[in-house]
């Protein structure tokens, strides 16, 4: 009877032990994916959502800002469990549309994790959200973050007008482009010219940035080319609000054979002027050899003070002055020589007389060897105004000139044409 | 580590009992002539927590010496270093995740139920003591609450968190126990069990627990 009732107790209690055993392994939500490995327990980690960083909420990226680097906060692991990640891009807030998806993305350290995406489609909005997953559980989806890629914006090459590759030019040519096409909501654009001594552009002898014209763009440089020298010039356009530059246009050559080096220049009584500012523009320079030497010069009068004329007589106006001289250059023997001829007065007409090709050489009073130079036609003369500089009992004032004008020497009474302008 | 020492605590008072016992029974010829018993248990559980355990028990008289029994019931909180780490960590994110302010709440309560044997120790004094050995079946619940702003917010977390097995869930594992006491007829068949019992429940973190208490009952 007591072995009976004593088996029969043993029994019952392997029963309950061995029918017992078991895990119900739904916690508050449910969670995993796999069997947990964390610290080799049966307990899968929890996982908290991460955090968006970056793109921020709403965020407008331009096209040519992609790749786009999504960055997250860490997701927060019980467990010591280690994290990767799934970053998911979508059209839509469903994300029924995905644009990009990575999963694996190992966590970063210092508690962000990031992530350079493939370069998406421009113009398009999107949304992206982000999870961790580790421990053998699959934490939730960050919430949805928008963000919109800019319009694609394309710019074409400029063409280059001027000076067309292979011409001379003076030391200061104006470079002119046709404005580049462009597709895309483009910003204004500017252009960088380049001048450079040789093609491979290095280095660069003058950068400038200029603002888009209206159908072309220029510009002329600050201060004299190298003369005498072949250079190559390029340009850039670029719309800098959208950070979008289009290809750099071929390199054209040109040489700046009607260029004077003013540092090189003998000065004959007249002060060295490679040093003062260009504040003047000469545009044009009218001349004829022939009859009584016309030399007619047009240019920006930027307002050169008088300075009293020394040399009136009785009966002058006791105020008279002049304002400017006119400069004469002529290579001889292989050097330029130049000084300041002519003066000029307010009122009166720019052009002046005296200045034929026999005359020119004796009239400035420059002595040997410009006293006994006569021009041939065609020979290349260099012309420039200047506030008054001549040495002389007449005082100079502000010291700055115009930009050099060189070009062939003529003369009607040897055969040049007339260009019907000279006044 | 912390376990094996708990584990070894465990044992003193469990040899301790064994070694009184075992000078007692150098006198002790006493039979005894009772059928078994039933009695109601009440105990303080400690180990990883402190707190509470009720439940009962009964015995079968095999032999003068031993009786098979069987004990069930309920321990309030058992829960381990682990769970309450788990969930500090939890609700540290949450707090980031979210402007509420963010408090938890950690408890694993225990149903059991575990049969053995009894081995009653012949003495000759009122006092019947003896050492208990049993294997049996432990279901483990982790109940832990989060409040967001002193609402309960575990349902709604799945915003900010998937939770693991290691904050929720049951889990039904074997569960032993080692143990003694002494049993003093009160009153006619009234018996007073003072117990101590060192229990052992196989979870995926293992779960010490020890109880000491109070069972009062009948003999028949």
């Amino acid at each position: 009877m007591l072995k009976t009732r004593f088996r029969l107790a043993v029994a019952a209690a392997v029963c309950l032990v061995g029918a017992a055993c078991s895990k119900n392994s739904s916690p508050t939500q449910p969670s995993t994916t796999s069997p947990a490995t964390v610290d080799g327990a049966g307990a899968t980690a929890s996982v908290t959502v991460p955090r968006p960083v970056s793109p921020a909420a709403g965020a407008s990226i331009r096209n040519v800002d992609q790749p786009v680097t999504l960055v997250i906060a860490n997701a927060v692991l019980t467990q010591s469990a280690t994290a990767t990640y799934t970053f998911e891009v979508s059209t839509d807030s469903g994300f029924s549309t995905k644009a990009y998806s990575k999963t694996g993305v190992a966590a970063g350290s210092s508690g962000q994790t990031s992530l350079t995406i493939d370069k998406i489609a421009a113009a398009t909005s999107y949304f992206w959200h982000a999870r961790a997953e580790g421990g053998g559980t699959t934490g939730p989806f960050s919430a949805a973050r928008a963000f919109t890629i800019g319009p694609a914006i394309v710019i074409d090459s400029a063409t280059l007008v001027s000076p067309i590759s292979g011409t001379g030019t003076g030391a200061r040519p104006t470079f002119t482009v046709t404005n580049a096409t462009r597709s895309g909501p483009a910003g204004a654009l500017t252009y960088k010219f380049e001048i450079a001594s040789n093609a491979a552009f290095s280095p660069v002898l003058v950068t400038a940035t200029v603002n888009e014209g209206s159908s072309r763009t220029s510009f002329t440089p600050p201060a004299d080319l190298p003369a005498e020298t072949t250079l190559y010039w390029r340009v850039t356009a670029t719309d800098a609000a959208n950070g979008v530059t289009g290809p750099t246009t071929l390199a054209a050559s040109f040489a700046t054979t009607f260029a004077i080096d003013l540092k090189k220049v003998v000065y004959l009584n007249s002060p060295d002027v490679s040093g003062w500012p260009q504040t003047a523009t000469l545009s044009l320079v009218e001349q004829d050899g022939g009859g009584d030497g016309p030399v007619c010069m047009s240019y920006t009068d930027p307002g050169w003070p008088d300075s009293h004329w020394p040399f009136g007589q009785p009966g002058d106006d006791p105020n008279f002055g002049v304002y400017a001289n006119q400069w004469y250059f002529a290579r001889i023997g292989g050097t330029w020589y130049g000084g300041a001829g002519e003066w000029i007065y307010r009122g009166a007409s720019s052009c002046k007389a005296g200045q034929g090709t026999r005359t020119i050489g004796p009239d400035s009073g420059f002595g040997p060897p410009f006293s006994s130079w006569v021009p041939q036609v065609g020979e290349l003369v260099g012309f420039m105004v200047s506030s008054v500089a001549r040495n002389g009992p007449v005082k100079r004032t502000v010291d700055e000139r115009s930009n050099v004008i060189v070009q062939p020497w003529r003369d009607t009474s040897l055969g040049s044409r007339s260009t019907g302008r000279i006044q | 580590m912390r376990r094996v020492s708990t584990f070894r605590r465990a044992l003193g008072p469990a040899a301790g009992l064994l070694i009184l016992v075992a000078t007692t029974t150098a006198s002790a010829q006493t039979v005894a002539t009772d059928r078994g018993y039933v009695e109601a248990v009440a105990q303080s559980a400690f180990g990883n927590v402190t707190s509470q355990s009720f439940g009962g028990e009964v015995g079968i008289t095999v032999t003068a010496t031993l009786q098979v029994f069987g004990s069930f019931g309920r321990i309030r909180d058992v829960a381990t270093t682990e769970i309450g780490t788990s969930a500090q960590t939890i609700a540290l994110a949450l707090a980031q995740l979210q402007p509420g302010a963010v408090s938890y709440s950690v408890k694993e309560p225990v149903t059991f139920f575990v049969g053995g044997v009894r081995y009653r120790i012949p003495t000759t004094t009122m006092l019947k003591p003896y050492v208990l050995g049993g294997l049996g079946v432990a279901s483990v619940t982790k109940d832990v609450k989060f409040q967001i702003g002193g609402s309960d917010a575990t349902s709604s977390l799945s915003q900010f968190v998937t939770l693991g097995s290691d904050v929720g869930g049951d889990e039904s594992k074997v569960m032993f126990a080692l143990g003694g006491g002494i049993v003093w007829p009160a009153w006619r068949q009234l018996i007073v069990d003072l117990q101590y019992q060192f229990g052992r429940i196989s979870t995926d973190t293992p779960i010490t627990v020890n109880r000491a208490g109070i069972g009062v009952g009948v003999r028949f």
